[in-house]
């Protein structure tokens, strides 16, 4: 009887023990919730859609697994660059890094790789397959899959309809010369001198307008990783570029261009899809007074008698890679949810991007009636013609992109306004305005090379 | 299949009732019991003075000591922003009042007055800036009780409104930021980013109980958190009156705290406990909001309530529920709660573990008591085995145990033994004396049985030789009649059977001679007899006839 007796407890004791021993150290659970930071670029100051969505997530799969995403910070990719730098080098002020963010591929060199998460060791093979091709394939860093594609855009081009209807009223330049960036060059110089010396678009990057247009003349504008600026195609797409900016027509201060549609600075600016969510509605003059506005979103124009092209743009979901596996795990199943077709849908017709996946891509470009808004129907609309007539590329990954990039730019704005600057004093001075455009749009590319060998 | 088998109770049941149980194992079983009773009674009495869920009283203890921490960093920090507050006021009242002196204006003048409101703020625009930089906050302004438009639909005031974009971490210092609320001249000439909610003016109810706050020289107001106009965001403010020469107020500056500075400012501490949130939160009319430390409570779109349980109190957002403390304090002109608090499924998990801990403790317990018991209970039963197993053996020397109880029960055993030992000689002794008594009777026995034999065959041979001497036809009258007899005279009959004598009968009968005489005469006539001898030898014969009948 006592072994029976002490065979009993025994029994009791281990099936005790297997019941307080049973958590599974891999996976978050509703009991005892994982939060996990993030940092994304999906929101404006005035609306979040990504925000939103997270919330959403929060109260439905998040708390049934155990999940939090907790939002600390909405900015913009240049600034998550410069926050996630600060934070991975330690630097005095910086926050820790954050257990998920958003960004281009190039942060992972800033991150360093071995930190990221691999989602590939997550995702089931059926699971990646699902995704567009040309989506995650630039998530791929060697065989290691550490940036899910989340959401995509492209370029676009917009505009404010109602005063360029004003403008296009008064002068014959109509929508139609917005087509090709031949057309778009010359009517910025044109609004230019109607606006009485008025900026009428600004560039966000002219870091991909010089790639699509140098790929679309049959050049290469990174070779060996680093700037090709060499190449016959670069003079083919700076000469352009330097006669609008250096006469006036393309603003060329840093800054976002919805402030400056806000204040009537610039009524058109090429930028991603998601700059959207950013047009105002409403434009300020400075006598204080208002008046709301019409926006539309053109096609990404093309170059006369080239291949239409434009660039894929958007980041991608990253997680640090944590020693605590349910953190890994948390990241996995957000990640999966967000990139669930009806998800990923909602989140990016509130964003301005593309799905990730081909039967949410396909769903949205058969029925752009989703998208909600009559903005950003015209959008999808628009993107729904470009995806099947544009070649769509990814910018090149290579070592310093970030830096090189970002050089670019500082150049490029550097030199031309300084041109620009010159130009309004010389033809002020009474000298004559082609020979002096001619004359600066020369020795501006000549210092653009210049600028780019030195930081090379 | 075993462990069902160990469950079987109704068959262990009857097979102890039918085997019964051996003093060691009833032992044990009492010992353990006894263990198992005492457990129970001090988990019952720990768990009512809660001692015994030591999870609940060390998370509310861990709780509160951060509670108390985070407290003293929001005086702290309230402290500190409206030091930079009021010090941000005294430079705008200086200012203002220098402008307003040099432009020969009064403070009325300024509205409808764009030109000057706009020279005024800037003015007034690098004060705003280098005080959003100093303190810590997510954004500074000041806002004038004046407009450039009075014709305006809803009510508007002027000032400057200077916020941070693109806050990463609590650290604001070389952070971009952009102009929310000012004139567009402003934004211009100093070259800012416009807030994508820019407006030119601000539309604010700061100004409504402005007076009734700063009158009783309360220093510095703190706001209840608040969406932010044309903005995703919400924020609290700290702000202090600006006041004109005559001290009346012309105006509130401050700095906005938004939800996200204040995340990033007091961050969730995932500890012991897992996440603590914290919060700072204010009460209307019982139902309570506020800003958290995580986002994802700052989101919650219902009301919190907030409901007493013991010493903890229970945050009811509707969908979900936590489970912390809740410390009063005064900040500013008003009363805040700040908090501390546990997702309640985080709480009950830590809460299972440590039942499912103590039950652990209470079964390895009670198996060590069970083979302690097992233990205690062979040494302490084998001393009087091993004398049992002596007893039985009769090897026992009469050596003591040294257990009292024991030794007395062999003790008295041992007395008792000898006293059933004498008896049983005794009884010995009695046996062989009647089995001697028996032999002797029966000897006896075997005498008197020859004699009876003897005896009985002369009386065979006497009845005979009677038999022979009787005329038949004379005892056959007799056997026929004796039954005519009257009973009195049957009596006597009988009397004179059994040996009586005439006179005998008379005394027995307490009758006469004569009536015996009588009697005598009826009987003999009626038997056919002559003489009490022939009566006597008739009645022996028929006796012993009668005997023989009998035996046959």
């Amino acid at each position: 009887m006592i072994k029976r007796i002490l065979t009993s407890l025994l029994s009791l004791a281990m099936t005790a023990t297997c019941l307080a021993g049973c958590n599974d150290d891999t996976k978050p659970d509703a009991d005892n919730p994982v939060t996990l930071t993030m940092w994304h670029v999906y929101g404006s100051q005035t609306q979040s859609p990504l925000n939103d969505t997270i919330e959403e997530f929060n109260s439905t799969v998040g708390k049934e697994n155990g999940v939090i995403v907790n939002v600390v910070s909405v900015t913009s990719s240049s600034a998550i660059d410069k926050a996630l730098s600060a934070s991975a080098n330690n630097e005095p002020g910086a926050d820790n890094l954050p257990d998920l963010f958003t960004a281009y591929p190039r942060v992972a060199e800033i991150v360093g790789e071995d930190k990221l998460l691999c989602w590939d060791k997550y995702f089931s093979e059926k699971e990646l397959s699902s995704f567009k091709e040309e989506f995650i394939s630039e998530g791929y860093f060697g065989d290691k899959l550490l940036m899910l594609p989340i959401a995509k855009s492209s370029e676009a081009l917009f505009l404010n309809k109602t005063l360029f209807d004003r403008f296009s009223a008064d002068t014959d330049v109509t929508e139609e010369s917005l087509k090709t960036f031949e057309g778009f060059f010359e009517t910025a110089n044109v609004y230019y001198d109607w606006s009485g010396g008025q900026s009428f678009t600004q560039i966000n990057d002219f870091y991909n307008y010089t790639y699509i247009g140098m790929k679309a003349h049959g050049g290469e504008f990174i070779k060996n990783g680093k700037l090709n600026l060499d190449d016959e195609a670069f003079e083919k797409v700076w000469y352009p570029l330097s006669r609008a900016a250096i006469y006036g027509g393309i603003c060329l201060d840093d800054g976002y261009a919805a402030s400056r549609w806000k204040t009537v600075e610039i009524i058109s600016n090429i930028g991603s899809t998601a700059d959207i969510l950013y047009q105002p509605e409403m434009v300020f003059y400075p006598d204080n007074t208002t008046e709301s506005i019409t926006s539309v979103s053109l096609p990404y124009p093309t170059f006369s008698g080239q291949k239409p092209m434009a660039v894929h743009r958007g980041g991608g979901l990253f997680a640090i890679k944590s020693d605590d596996e349910r953190k890994n795990y948390a990241a996995y199943i957000f990640a999966k949810w967000l990139t669930e077709k009806e998800n990923n849908v909602d989140f990016v017709v509130r964003a301005g991007y593309l799905p990730v996946t081909g039967d949410a891509f396909s769903s949205l470009i058969s029925d752009t009636g989703i998208a909600g808004k009559e903005s950003y129907r015209n959008l999808y609309d628009m993107l729904g013609g470009m995806v099947t007539s544009y070649e769509l590329h990814a910018l090149p990954l290579y070592p310093n992109a970030s830096d090189t990039q970002s050089r670019f730019e500082q150049n490029v704005k550097l030199i031309l306004k300084s041109a620009h600057n010159q130009f309004v004093e010389r033809t002020a001075n009474g000298e004559d305005k082609d020979t002096v455009l001619s004359e600066l749009m020369d020795s501006s590319l000549s210092e653009i090379k210049k600028l780019s060998e030195k930081d090379m | 299949m075993k462990i069902l088998k160990c469950f079987d109770t109704v068959s262990l049941i009857k097979q102890l009732k039918s085997e019964g149980v051996s003093m060691r194992r009833r032992f044990a079983f009492y010992v353990f019991s006894v263990i198992c009773l005492f457990l129970a009674v001090i988990i019952i009495l720990l768990n009512l003075f809660g001692i015994l869920n030591p999870t609940d009283r060390q998370i509310m203890n861990d709780l509160d000591a951060h509670l108390y921490s985070f407290s003293e960093g929001i005086e702290r920090d309230c402290d500190e922003l409206a030091a930079c507050a009021i010090s941000f006021s005294a430079q705008l009242e200086q200012s203002i009042q220098d402008y307003l002196t040099k432009n020969n204006l009064r403070f009325d003048e300024l509205k409808n007055n764009p030109e000057a409101l706009d020279s005024l703020q800037a003015r007034l625009y690098d004060s705003v800036y280098l005080n959003m930089q100093v303190a810590p906050a997510s954004g500074a302004f000041y806002i004038l009780n004046t407009t450039a438009n009075s014709n305006s639909e809803e009510m508007l005031y002027n000032g400057i409104y200077l916020k941070y974009i693109n806050l990463y971490s609590e650290n604001t210092v070389n952070n971009d930021f952009s102009i929310y609320r000012g004139s567009f001249a402003t934004g211009k000439s100093q070259g800012i980013t416009f807030h994508s909610g820019w407006k030119n003016e601000s539309s604010t109810t700061f100004f409504e109980n402005c007076e009734e706050i700063f009158g009783d020289g309360t220093h510095y107001a703190l706001s209840p958190a608040v969406e932010i106009p044309d903005t995703w965001e919400r924020a609290r403010y700290i702000y202090v009156p600006i006041r004109d020469l005559s001290d009346n107020i012309i105006g509130v500056c401050g700095f906005e705290i938004t939800d996200l500075l204040f995340q990033l400012s007091h961050k969730t501490v995932n500890g012991r406990w897992g996440n603590e949130i914290f919060g700072l939160l204010d009460e209307h009319n019982g139902s309570y909001s506020g800003q958290f430390s995580s986002g994802h409570y700052n989101n919650s779109d219902t009301a919190l309530t907030l409901k007493s349980k013991n010493s903890s109190k229970i945050f009811d957002f509707g969908d979900e529920s936590c489970i912390g403390l809740e410390k009063k304090m005064h900040l500013g002109n008003g009363e805040f709660s700040v908090t501390i608090m546990l997702p309640q499924a985080q709480y009950d998990s830590f809460i299972r573990k440590g039942q499912v801990h103590i039950m652990l403790i209470f079964l390895v317990v009670a198996l060590l008591a069970a083979v302690c018991c097992i233990v205690i209970s062979k040494k302490y039963v084998s001393p009087i085995l091993r004398k049992i197993e002596r007893v039985k053996s009769k090897e026992d020397s009469g050596e003591q145990l040294h257990i009292r109880e024991i030794d007395d029960l062999f003790d008295f055993l041992e007395q008792k033994d000898n006293n059933y030992e004498r008896q049983l000689e005794s009884l010995e002794n009695e046996k062989r004396f009647a089995e001697e008594e028996a032999r002797k009777a029966k000897e006896e026995y075997e005498k008197a049985s020859k004699k009876y034999e003897l005896a009985k065959s002369e009386i065979d041979s006497l009845a005979q030789k009677h038999r022979d001497e009787i005329v038949p036809e004379e005892y056959n009258f007799f056997v026929e009649n004796l039954g005519t007899l009257t009973p009195a005279e049957y009596r006597i009959y009988e009397l004179y059977l059994s040996g009586m004598t005439a006179k005998q009968i008379a005394e027995a009968l307490h009758l006469s001679e004569n009536t015996i005489k009588y009697h005598n005469k009826n009987i003999y006539s009626k038997l056919g007899i002559s003489s009490r001898k022939q009566l006597l030898r008739f009645a022996a014969l028929k006796q012993h006839t009668d005997g023989k009948e009998d035996w046959t």
